[in-house]
This record gives structure tokens, C-alpha cells and sequence, in this order.
């Protein structure tokens, strides 16, 4: 009876973590999200002061949930989104602005590929 | 490199804790839904450790929730033996009086040397001295011999039998008392201590002590190093 009892607790701990799993990656992914889209408006309004803090801030953002994300998504894959979305200050000029672009969609890829790895059934 | 040492040493405890979760059919033979789920877990729990990239609950979850369900599945087979039997099937009878069921035998997708070899494991050597064999869930074989090729018991002689008594049974090792085996002699802590007293050593001297439910005791001390 205390193994039934255990494989219950055990149960209910993982779906904890499930539930946990999911709207962590969940904020996490609409954040990046949401980042990039305001990144990009500063870009095309050709505030490229505030689209340089942006950066920054999607960067020091994307750090600082590594380490949650890497519970439940390939390290490789969030590795990989962390380099390029650490290039894109390099684009933050109006001669670049069309190359910005090419990289932030590859960035919005790079995100829906990591909500995708987690919530994808198939 | 120390990752991998880190989820090595983790992914080997969460499996031993499974392992013991599951409890001790996990490792005797196994029924179908036991081997299913010890052939996953192994599978598991390598996953995590041969790639770096993989999060570690991507191993530990699976095995978690399949430990999970292996409890909860054989806990609903006790209360319901119609459940049991779909996921373990029932023992079948292969030889009955000396004579092979063959129609079993070919149902069980046995041939005869399979069932020759397993009655030889049971030390029997000829088919007209079994009175009856079962092929278990687990696929193990059990047999019943005939009464004229079963070997002589106590009990068949006319001869007057030593009392009914437990066996002796280690009840303090390297200084631990077992008190379940204890209380099963119908022996006291206090039982204990009288031996130790008149033995003139504490409980950390003794490497290992059997006692039998009339009080005979052996005792073996630790060396002195």
C-alpha cells in the first residue's frame, strides 16, 4: 500500500512538473517572442538607440532562462538561438536593415522550433 | 565531462530507487508488463547519459512515470483477476499424468525440447514421472511428480519427528538488530542483551548472530584486526 501511495505522490510531483514545464516554456517562448516584434518595430522606425537596449535586454533575458529552459528543451537548440540572437546587434544599422529582418525571422524560427520541441504531440 | 559523471551518478539513482519502488518482483522472474517495463527503463535511462543535449528529465520522467504505472497496474491485477489474466495470461497445464498436451504445446509455441530442457531443470528425466506440469505466466515451468517418482519426505516414514521450530536466523548483524526477525522467533531485545552479557562483548564485537526460537543461539565475533 505505501508503494500505491508513493507512485501516487510520484504521479501528482510529475504532473507538477509538466504543468510547470509548460508555462515556463510557454512565457518563456511569447516573451522572445513579443521581443523580437518590438525589436523589430524600433528597427523600422529607425530607433536604433532603443532597438540597441532591446538587444541587450533579449539577450540578458535569453541568459537568464537558460538554465530553466535546459530542464525541458535540447541544450543544442537554445545554444543555437542564444548565437544568433547575439548577432543581431550587428544589423542594427539602416544599410542593414533588411538583413535585420532576414535575422530576426530566423530568431522567431529558432523560438517556435523550441515551443514546438516541447508542446509538439507528433 | 563532470556533466556526464553528474547524470550518471543521478540517472543510477533515480534507477535503483525505481527498481526498489518497484519492489522485489522486478527482480525475480518476470511477468510480461514487468519485462516491458524494465526493458524501457534501461532504455531510459541511457538516453540521457549518451547525450549531453538531452534534458535529464527527458530520462527521468518516462522512467518515473513508467515505475509509476507498472505500480499502479499490478495493484488494480490483485483486485481484479480478470485484468490479471489479460495482461499476464493464465498457467497453463502441458502435461498431464505422464502425457503431453500437444495442442497446448503448440498453442505455447513450445517444441518438445524446450519442454524436455525444462523439465530436466526440475530434475526430472523421464515424462511418465510427472504427474503434472504447469508453464506458469512467467514462463517457468512447474511440475508435480507422480507419487511412486517423488522423493522420500520426513513425513513418510514411520518415525518420530523433531518438534516444529524455526530455523536459525540471523537476528544481529554487524551490530544491527533485525527486529522483524526478532519478533518472528518470539524473541525479546532483552533475549539480546542476556547474550551479550554472558558472552562478555557489546553488539559492535559480534559480526553475526543466529538465534532459533527455543533461545539455541551461534554466535560469530568480528576478528580483531
Amino acid at each position: 500500500m505505501n508503494r500505491i501511495h508513493s507512485a501516487l505522490i510520484i504521479l501528482l510531483l510529475l504532473a507538477g512538473f509538466a504543468v510547470f514545464g509548460h508555462i515556463s516554456v510557454e512565457r518563456t517562448t511569447d516573451n522572445l517572442m513579443l521581443q523580437l516584434d518590438q525589436l523589430q518595430q524600433s528597427a523600422e522606425n529607425l530607433d536604433f538607440t532603443r532597438a540597441q537596449q532591446q538587444a541587450k535586454n533579449l539577450v540578458l533575458y535569453c541568459d537568464k532562462r537558460e538554465t530553466l529552459m535546459a530542464l525541458f528543451v535540447k541544450r543544442d537548440l537554445i545554444n543555437s538561438l542564444r548565437v544568433s540572437l547575439s548577432g543581431l546587434d550587428a544589423y542594427l544599422a539602416a544599410d542593414h536593415l533588411p538583413e535585420l529582418k532576414i535575422e530576426l525571422e530566423r530568431g522567431r524560427a529558432q523560438v517556435t522550433a523550441l515551443h514546438n520541441q516541447f508542446f509538439a504531440v507528433a | 565531462m563532470l556533466v556526464l559523471v553528474l547524470r550518471t551518478v543521478f540517472i543510477y539513482c533515480i534507477i535503483v530507487f525505481s527498481m526498489r519502488l518497484m519492489g522485489k518482483k522486478q527482480l525475480g522472474e518476470l511477468q510480461p508488463s514487468e519485462l516491458v517495463s524494465t526493458i524501457l527503463i534501461s532504455n531510459l535511462a541511457s538516453i540521457c547519459i549518451e547525450s549531453p543535449e538531452i534534458p535529464v528529465a527527458g530520462s527521468v520522467v518516462p522512467v518515473l512515470l513508467i515505475v509509476c504505472m507498472e505500480i499502479l497496474v499490478s495493484a488494480v491485477c490483485v483486485r481484479s483477476h480478470r485484468l490479471s489474466a489479460f495482461l499476464s495470461g493464465r498457467p497453463k497445464i502441458i502435461i498431464r499424468r505422464g502425457v503431453i498436451d500437444q495442442a497446448m504445446l503448440k498453442q505455447l509455441r513450445f517444441t518438445a525440447d524446450d519442454l524436455m530442457e525444462a523439465l530436466r531443470s526440475k530434475d526430472v528425466f523421464e515424462l511418465s514421472d510427472v504427474e503434472l506440469a504447469i508453464v506458469e505466466t512467467n514462463g517457468s515451468i512447474s511440475v508435480c511428480k507422480r507419487p511412486g517418482a517423488d522423493s522420500i519426505k520426513l513425513d513418510d516414514l514411520p518415525l518420530k519427528k523433531p518438534k516444529d521450530r524455526l530455523p536459525k536466523l540471523p537476528v544481529l548483524i554487524l551490530g544491527q538488530t533485525d527486529h522483524d526477525v526478532l519478533e518472528c522467533l518470539g524473541l525479546t531485545p532483552d533475549f539480546l542483551t542476556e547474550i551479550l552479557r554472558k558472552e562478555h562483548c557489546s553488539a559492535q564485537d559480534i559480526l553475526i548472530l543466529f538465534c532459533d526460537s527455543s533461545g539455541e543461539f551461534h554466535l560469530v565475533k568480528k576478528e580483531q584486526q
